[in-house]
């Protein structure tokens, strides 16, 4: 049977309890964190535009802030019977993808990652792994099936995670 | 809810006038550079939603070329001019003046886009500066060759921060011979809209 694909847009998060590939197209400085409780056979992809909604509002995107999108996922992930205690998390994006000329602005992707970390080490997730920072887009493929991540990049060889 | 939706049709026309007035001056700059005439389309504002920009722009894995200004001054915002991988491989050729090869643009190239593209991006907001009567800054110039999604948070993290939607006016430029098509987009931060419009509405 075909598994399903489903295309997770910037600042949205899906947490599925079958087998189904989660894609997050594209991430720039955004950061795709996989969180999956293996016991329980439950596992979500979050599209993370932003660290800290302290620096903005919440309207119609439920992950565009890292603070907002980790407990809502954990949440989502008790609702179909996974548990925070056994989640683990891997991480990837937070690319600087323009170099040069970027002296005023903060590094988004940088500070994405940082934060992304200091959210999950508080909720005592462990990051098992991780491909992050650089300067290059990637496409996140994870298989909710076996919680493995492949991803794509123009310039890189496909790896998985 | 966020800023989006309820503009009213004079502003839209007063926005995409001032536009094509940008467009035109960055027009005749980029034609200057490379020596050939250049047409533009008529702008196209759009309200998008942050999350549809990349499907918008040509595709989320779809690999372009983007220089990028952050504005500054009176008016905040974001302006990328874009070009396919095959036209930036041409603009690169023409004004190198070598004939265009490789299936990709080389790092040389790249620098010579960021100079043409910073080039373009001035004349408009200088023409922007003038008929609104605010000064606009553009940042120093930066590059990116790589999938359009990857490119635009750098504009989706900018707008994203207080909305979730963008404003956006498109221009398309293409050259006599068609071998460059390139589009300039300006999407100004939610806030420095209604700067904007408040000085067209005195007009």
């Amino acid at each position: 049977m075909e598994v399903a694909r489903i295309i997770v847009g910037i600042g949205q998060l899906m947490v599925v309890n079958s087998p189904t590939v989660l894609v997050g197209a594209a991430l720039g400085s955004c950061v795709g964190l996989m969180l999956y409780d293996e016991h329980h056979r439950v596992a979500g992809l979050a599209h993370i535009m932003l660290p800290s909604s302290s620096d903005g509002r919440v309207d119609g995107l439920p992950a565009k802030f890292a603070d907002r999108a980790i407990p809502l996922m954990l949440v989502r992930l008790e609702e179909l019977g996974g548990k925070a205690t056994y989640c683990r998390a891997k991480l990837a994006g937070g690319a600087q993808m323009f170099l040069g000329g970027d002296g005023i602005r903060r590094n988004v992707g940088v500070r994405n990652v940082e934060v992304v970390k200091v959210l999950l080490d508080e909720y005592r997730i462990p990051v098992l792994a991780e491909d992050t920072g650089g300067d290059h887009a990637r496409t996140v493929e994870f298989d909710t099936g076996n919680f493995e991540v492949s991803i794509r990049s123009i310039i890189r060889e496909q790896k998985k995670i | 809810m966020s800023t989006k939706l309820d503009y009213k049709e004079w502003e839209i026309d007063a926005l995409t006038e001032v536009c094509s007035i940008g467009a035109g001056h960055a027009a005749t700059a980029l034609s200057q550079l490379l020596d050939r005439k250049v047409t533009i389309s008529v702008p196209e504002f759009a309200i998008v939603g942050l999350s549809d920009l990349p499907e918008v722009m040509g595709g989320a894995e779809t690999r372009a070329t983007a220089v990028y200004v952050r504005v500054l001054g009176a008016v905040n915002g974001n302006m990328l001019f874009m070009l396919s991988q095959e036209s930036a491989i041409s603009l690169a050729a023409i004004l190198r003046g070598h004939e265009p090869g490789g299936d990709q643009p080389t790092s040389t190239d790249r620098k010579i886009i960021k100079q043409a593209g910073a080039v373009t991006i001035s004349s408009y907001l200088s023409a922007l500066t003038r008929f609104l009567d605010v000064p606009l800054i553009p940042s120093e110039a930066s590059i990116a060759d790589d999938m359009v999604g990857a490119i635009l948070d750098i504009v989706i993290a900018e707008l994203g921060a207080r909305a979730d939607y963008g404003l956006m006016v498109k221009t398309e430029f293409i050259d006599e011979s068609a071998s460059i098509a390139a589009r300039i987009c300006f999407l100004p931060d939610p806030e420095a809209q209604q700067v904007i419009l408040k000085k067209l509405g005195v007009k």
